[in-house]
């Protein structure tokens, strides 16, 4: 057991022996070894049950809204659920004094399909951590181990922030900054050399596959809407028909509701089961609004959001830039 | 059993061969890796190997979006149009066996009740399964768990098995033995059928059961905790439904203009909230733990009880798309054994 999960599980039972906090929100074991579930401990002597890996992936900020009335939280945060949190407060989904920030220095999650090389199967596999960030995956036909900071998933590797910029608190040194934080949007360089047509294509290929399962939404702590639009019977703005021209409609209209607000963690993509890169659209996004109006997402909760206000010198692109 | 072996190298004729006759449908690699089954072009290449693929080929029978009738014209002169019925057969290749007996559990409810599905009808009637056995199961694969196997053959005309540089066919229907007539293929030797009976075997192996379904069916109980225990964390998407092979259910709507329009249906979800939503604003499922248990009491109970066999076959999809690892198959462990 690491240090860290030593010190969550010992934070989590003093919280909650002390009547501080109501629940816990933090992760436990999975099903198999590359996956963990989220968690939601309420008392003391179930704190054991927490667990602190490189799967520890899912952005848990996302319950915040639905618990609401269950009385105080400790969110278990990593850089980017910690962001999470401040849009969630700066939105008035939760109090600020009714959740408390676990704040965890994170190195990244893997991505658990790099687990497995191509047609490879991960049924039955064991998964031993070594203390030097190295994952042993063992299966029935043998032993490989691999750097966890190899197979990291993308939004991990262009964090800008793995250590919570807001935090009650952190249970742990703050962690060195991720390789590609220098360049956040070297993600989406390739598609921004792409002419609008192309673009266009791009998008249609991709999201022609879309489901319109949802996932992606259900997963984002920023779409905590109560009535979304695309569920609206009437009026009713987009067709429940599986179209590609109605899944770019909810997926455009999607990321402009995001702007501004999004923290790039990345859960819309992770939970897409067709593997569409959905955070394109708003990495994007996040682009135009810090260079529009020099706001980056879910760091100042005292701050007020650039789409959720007007100011007179607000940059016109209609007026000043044609 | 009869049986044919058909070399690797001699794949792409014989599936051109009957893109003469048929619409060949098969698993192919989209963007992103993602395989799915496409109708096959005639140079086109067909994934015969690798892991189940992400989607099934329900949506070959159960489309996403459907047309049920087209309507022209205003209140007073209105003409209606069915939608086109299928020209060509069509054939599926690289079926695994979980989605093959998955389509005899649509069968169940689409065929096999009073009112029959004439839209589903006519395409089973007019599809061929070609499977292929599974060598290795997929992560979140359980089909031993719930009355199959990586090479049950229920369902199938023909049965593939990997024999490294060919193919050992089992001929399991008159349709499927069409398929391979005049094709010239050689009948299999003793030691093919050994071979793909020792191959069928190992994959058994690999998967020991993750639960009794049996004893699940009669365990599924209206209040027991487990239901809200995985409720807290399903985020009520639509990812295993919409994944599932036997998950069935649809919404009907009409997309309308002033002079016309088309009445169309659509896979829905008991997970979306809004999925029992009345006109008047009632939901008598008001909350994710009424929706969790819908969906494992429906396969796990309600549909035993209608047609004596599950509304599952175990091929994994759920398990491995949940974003919240909500995994069936420890969701039914814990209701065998009346855990949480």
């Amino acid at each position: 057991m690491s240090n860290l999960e030593v010190t969550i599980r010992e934070t989590a039972a003093r919280l909650l022996r002390e009547g501080q906090v109501a629940v816990v929100l933090g992760y436990e074991a999975g099903s198999v070894p590359f996956r963990t579930a989220p968690a939601f401990i309420e008392r003391a002597e179930d704190a054991g049950r927490l667990v602190w890996n490189r799967f520890c992936t899912n952005n848990l900020a996302v319950y915040l809204p639905k618990l609401k009335g269950a009385g105080r939280i400790a969110l278990l945060a990593k850089g980017c659920d910690a962001r999470s949190a401040v849009t969630l407060i700066q939105e008035h989904q939760i109090l600020r004094d009714q959740v408390v920030i676990l704040g965890i220095p994170c190195d990244g999650m893997v991505d658990a399909d790099r687990l497995a090389t191509s047609g490879e199967s991960l049924f039955g596999v064991a998964i031993a951590p070594g203390a030097d960030g190295s994952l042993t995956v063992a299966s029935g036909d043998g032993q490989r181990t691999l750097s966890a900071a190899d197979i990291l998933q993308e939004r991990c590797r262009l964090c800008e922030h793995n250590t919570p910029a807001i935090a009650d608190g952190l249970l742990g040194e703050p962690a060195p900054r991720m390789p590609g934080a220098a360049e956040p949007f070297a993600a989406v360089a390739e598609l921004e050399r792409l002419s609008p047509a192309e673009r266009q294509a791009f998008w249609h290929a991709q999201l022609d596959r879309c489901l319109r399962c949802y996932a992606c939404r259900e997963a984002c702590p920023a779409c905590y809407c109560r009535s979304c639009f695309a569920d609206k019977a009437a009026p009713r703005w987009l067709s429940k028909a599986n179209a590609a021209d109605e899944n770019w409609m909810f997926h455009a209209v999607r990321a402009f509701h995001l702007a501004g607000r999004c923290v790039g963690c990345g859960e819309c993509e992770r939970a897409c089961p067709m593997d569409i890169p959905i955070s394109k659209l708003n990495r994007m996004l996040d682009r135009e609004v810090r260079e529009r109006f020099g706001y980056v997402a879910g760091l100042d909760p005292a701050a007020v959001p650039p789409l959720g206000t007007f100011r007179p010198d607000d940059r016109d692109p209609g007026k000043h830039e044609g | 059993m009869e049986a044919v072996v058909l070399n690797k190298s001699d794949v792409t004729s014989w599936v051109r061969g009957l893109l003469a006759s048929y619409r060949v449908v098969g698993p192919t690699s989209a963007a992103e890796g993602v395989v799915h089954y496409t109708p096959l072009a005639e140079d086109g290449p067909v994934v015969l190997d690798g892991l189940r693929p992400i989607r099934s080929p329900k949506e070959h029978f159960i489309p996403a979006t459907e047309t049920l009738l087209a309507f022209h014209g205003t209140a007073k002169a209105i003409s209606l149009e069915a939608p086109p019925a299928p020209t060509r057969e069509t054939v599926i290749l690289g079926v695994r066996s979980c989605d093959a007996r998955a389509l005899t559990r649509l069968d169940d409810v689409f065929l096999k009740r009073k009112e029959t599905d004439s839209l589903y009808g006519n395409r089973r009637k007019t599809t061929r399964l070609v499977g292929l056995a599974c060598e290795s199961p997929s992560w979140g694969c359980f089909c031993t768990s719930v009355g199959g196997s990586p090479a049950a053959s229920e369902g199938l005309d023909l049965l593939f098995t990997d024999l490294g540089d060919r193919y050992h066919i089992a001929i399991l229907s008159e349709a499927g033995r069409e398929l391979i007539a005049g094709a010239g293929f050689a009948a299999a030797t003793d030691a093919d059928a050994s071979a793909a009976k020792a191959q069928h075997a190992a994959a058994v192996d690999r998967m020991p059961p993750f639960f009794d379904a049996k004893a699940v069916a009669e365990k599924v109980e209206w209040d027991a905790p487990v239901w809200m225990h995985y409720a807290k964390r399903c985020l009520a998407c639509g990812a295993c439904s919409f994944l599932c092979p036997t998950c069935h259910c649809f919404d009907i709507q009409d997309d309308a203009t002033a002079d016309g329009g088309v009445r169309f249906r659509c896979w829905d979800t008991c997970q979306f909230g809004d999925f029992t939503r009345m006109g008047a604003g009632h939901n008598p499922r008001q909350t994710q733990k009424e929706r969790v248990r819908q969906r494992v009491s429906h396969k796990f109970k309600y549909l035993v009880e209608e047609f004596g066999r599950q509304g599952c076959t175990g091929c994994g999809r759920c398990v491995e798309a949940c974003p919240v690892n909500i995994d069936l198959r420890q969701v039914l462990h814990d209701v065998e054994g009346a855990k949480r």
